[in-house]
């Protein structure tokens, strides 16, 4: 098994520069989490490895394969997984559909079987019941659910989660991060984007903080959790006046 | 096209009549008037307003049969028929446009395909009024080489009125909600009214044409006013040149030009005009004119005039420790999910007051509440005391709040000194007739607008870049005009929704010590939602931090820094 390597990443939109020369590395069976403040450039960076932006500068892979500036389809059927951030549901269509459209990108084949969704639902009981409603009617919780669940119809390699707990309810971000949880417990692979930092690194096996497009911080997660840097990274410092 | 350009055009259209009798001649000529008018008109609604009609053809029928029929039964002179089919089609139009500019984009298209087929129809079916479908015979009329100079005066006088009205606030107005809705109603305003004013205008043109089209016809039946008609009205424009001052002539001619040339085609003339639309469409983005590169110069701001300032227009001045902004207890829901609740915020006259929170936490769902974007479900918003929820942004943006967007949203049909001059004139946009006429008072207050707006952007270093398309500025300057235009209606409360967003570490230094100059200044009271927590915490005098939807600190910066709910509700807690 290969591992997802990103070095020397930079990214623009138009003439503002978003990320620098960010590297960080997903090795099988892990969960790294990159955390830091709004407007750091979490989601950029994801969006970025998924395809959906391209690199002004950097290198991408998984194992020896470049993936970078490839198109988002092609990422997606080469194994890595982006659940994005806001959900992305297609609420006009049935659960089952949203589920059976996230197959599409699996390695070797399209479509899918009634066990590949059971299997997708283990960890989502309440999707289970509501197969065949529109997606645009479940609650916040459980569109966010349907998302991952989604991701992993892929069977993916890497699978990435944009902000999983934006605009959930506290007790419904318990809920996301204990199913994370048991993903990982099963080998799935996942890099985790987040702006809950305790959550995250309760949860991560290592952690990059990312600060105004740059990696300031990084390693094991549970060094991080006690860093002092990170409450700086995320609220400032007060100027005196 | 430039002065010359102009110039060589009135001669050619001068000395056409005089060096030939050839009626094929004159006729083709009228006919490319009248396009131009039609186009001219619709230009003023599509170039600058950004609304498309596919039913214009009933707006001339209106004229045509207006004319006609005040000629006919009425026994009305031609001199006064015609302006009667065109008042006709502009009370029409402003009332059609009054109801249909509800609604905007596509479906405005549909409204109006709509109405150009309940026109058509009618024609064919009142037959005791319009003749049915074999028309109206016998109309008194001019001949060929006697038409020919009123069209040409008509078509000159509708371009030279267009281009007086894009020149002035009115027509800055209808380009500014063009590129912005949202924007223009933020500087007062109001989208519906600006849209309608150009449907009219619209409308009225198309009515003076079909009148014309009966003096150099007199005869008219519904054939003349299909569906079809009104989509080469538009495709004239279109290929023309959308927005552009020489488009409608350049269209006008082109599309009653070629189909003459190329006659062998005859029965072919819808593939040509699919053709050319693709054409148009694909390969000539901004028209024919646009393509030859041959845009009118501004003129230069005339430096040597005097700067008269706007006074702000009796705003009550507050003093320093009065609270300007009140919110009480401000709650919205959308589709059963609470996006704030019970919130309370209180703004001073004077300093920034920063509202700062996680995603999601609805920061900008409270910005666009407080601007009128949003209504709230429940709770007050008073401005020095009077309660202004529940009004449009544009009401709101008059009584003095200005606001920027998280994407900036510089006008971009616009120069750098117009954006900021549709901020200066708000809501004033002058009268209408002086606009187009270009009058003495018109071209007085253009003055004053002028210097106040390169006044303004003198004060924010934008100077240089005055005559420059707001288009071509940076991403942090586009910031910066936004931030300007906001500045130049003289609001009382600026609310900035995440001003630092997308700008260089410099930037945001030059925003620091912008905003903190201002503070010292007496500038307006600032609401500043941002995430950049160094800027935040430097300059603001008071933060409020939501969460959920809900207030969970307040107070000087550095105690929210350490208040322990802050550092929750961004950093979460450990399971």
């Amino acid at each position: 098994m290969s591992a997802l390597t990103v070095s020397g990443l930079s990214v623009a939109y138009g003439a503002a520069a978003v990320l620098h020369d960010v590297s960080l590395e997903v090795r099988p069976g892990e969960i790294v989490t990159v955390i830091g403040g709004n407007g750091a450039g979490k989601t950029t960076l994801l969006k970025t490895v998924a395809g959906v932006l391209r690199p002004a500068a950097g290198r991408i892979a998984v194992g020896e394969r470049s993936i970078a500036g490839r198109p988002a389809w092609e990422v997606a059927r080469g194994g890595v997984a982006l659940v994005p951030e806001g959900r992305g549901i297609f609420g006009d269509q049935t659960v089952r559909d949203n589920l059976l459209l996230g197959a599409l990108a699996r390695p070797g084949g399209r479509g899918a079987s009634a066990p590949q969704i059971d299997r997708a639902l283990t960890h989502f009981p309440a999707l289970r019941e509501r197969l065949d409603r529109p997606a645009g009617g479940l609650s916040g919780g459980q569109q966010q659910m349907l998302a991952v669940a989604r991701g992993l119809m892929a069977e993916p390699r890497f699978l990435l989660l944009d902000e999983p707990s934006l605009g959930l309810a506290p007790l419904l971000v318990r809920e996301i991060f204990a199913v994370i949880a048991r993903l990982r417990d099963e080998g799935v692979t996942i890099l985790l984007v987040e702006q809950m930092a305790a959550q995250a690194l309760a949860l991560a096996d290592r952690a990059y903080v990312l600060e105004r497009g740059r990696v300031t911080l990084s390693g094991p997660a549970t060094a991080i959790r006690s860093n002092p840097e990170v409450v700086r990274a995320y609220l400032g410092s007060v100027r005196a006046r | 096209m430039g002065r010359a350009g102009w110039a060589a055009v009135a001669v050619a259209a001068l000395l056409l009549p005089l060096s030939t009798s050839n009626t094929y001649y004159l006729y083709l000529a009228c006919s490319v008037g009248l396009l131009t008018i039609v186009a001219a008109g619709l230009n003023v609604l599509a170039g600058f307003a950004g609304q498309i009609s596919l039913g214009h053809a009933g707006f001339y029928a209106l004229g045509a049969y207006g004319a006609g029929l005040a000629a006919t039964r009425l026994g009305w002179p031609l001199w006064a028929a015609v302006p009667a089919g065109m008042v006709l089609a502009a009370i029409v139009g402003a009332a059609v446009g009054a109801a249909a500019l509800r609604v905007s984009g596509p479906y405005l298209a549909m409204v109006t395909i709509a109405f150009g087929i309940i026109v058509e129809h009618v024609l064919v079916e009142w037959v005791s009024l319009t003749g049915g479908p074999g028309g109206i015979f016998n109309i008194p009329k001019l001949t060929v080489g006697g038409s020919y100079w009123p069209i040409a005066g008509c078509a000159a006088a509708a371009l030279w009125l267009t281009a007086n009205l894009r020149a002035s606030a009115w027509g800055r107005a209808l380009l500014a909600v063009k590129s912005s809705e949202v924007a223009a109603e933020s500087l007062g305003i109001s989208a519906y009214l600006a849209r309608t004013t150009a449907f009219t205008i619209s409308a009225a043109l198309a009515g003076l044409a079909g009148g014309l089209f009966v003096l150099l016809n007199g005869y008219i039946s519904p054939d003349s006013f299909t569906l079809q008609t009104s989509i080469l009205f538009l495709l004239a424009l279109l290929f023309g040149g959308l927005g552009s001052g020489a488009g409608p002539l350049v269209g006008g001619a082109a599309l009653t030009l070629l189909p003459e040339l190329l006659t062998g085609l005859a029965d072919y003339r819808l593939i040509l005009y699919g053709s050319l639309l693709l054409v148009s469409i694909y390969g000539l983005p901004a028209g024919v004119v646009g393509a030859v590169g041959a845009r009118g110069r501004k003129s230069a701001p005339d430096t040597g005039i005097p700067h008269p300032a706007l006074s702000p227009e009796g705003r009550g001045v507050e003093t320093a420790g009065e609270v300007l902004l009140g919110v009480e207890g401000l709650g919205v829901s959308f589709g059963g999910v609470v996006a704030l609740a019970d919130v309370t915020l209180t703004v001073p006259a004077h300093g920034i007051t920063a509202v700062i929170g996680p995603n999601g936490a609805g920061k900008t769902t409270l910005i666009n509440l407080i601007t009128g974007y949003y209504r709230p479900g429940a709770g007050e918003i008073r401005l020095a005391g009077e309660p202004i929820a529940g009004r449009a942004p544009h009401a709101v943006a008059r009584l003095g709040v200005a606001r920027t967007f998280q994407t900036a949203q510089p006008f971009d049909d616009l120069s750098v000194v117009e954006n900021v001059m549709v901020g200066v004139a708000g809501a004033r946009l002058g009268a209408l007739g002086g606009a187009l006429l270009h009058g003495p008072g018109t071209r007085r207050r253009e003055r004053a607008l002028r210097a106040r707006a390169l006044q303004l952007l003198a004060v924010l270093g934008l100077a240089a870049r005055a005559e420059e398309p707001a288009a071509s500025l940076p991403a942090g300057l586009r910031r910066w005009l936004e931030i300007a235009r906001a500045l130049a209606t003289e609001p009382r409360l600026l609310l900035l929704d995440e001003p630092a967003a997308g700008l260089s570490p410099t930037e945001i230094a030059e925003l620091d010590s912008r905003l903190t100059a201002l503070r010292s200044q007496g500038g307006p009271a600032i609401v500043l939602v941002e995430h950049h927590m160094e800027l935040v915490m430097a300059i603001s005098d008071r933060i409020s931090v939501l969460d959920y939807g809900r207030v969970i600190a307040a107070g000087a910066p550095a105690t929210v820094r350490e208040s322990p709910a802050v550092i929750e509700a961004y950093l979460g807690l450990p399971a």
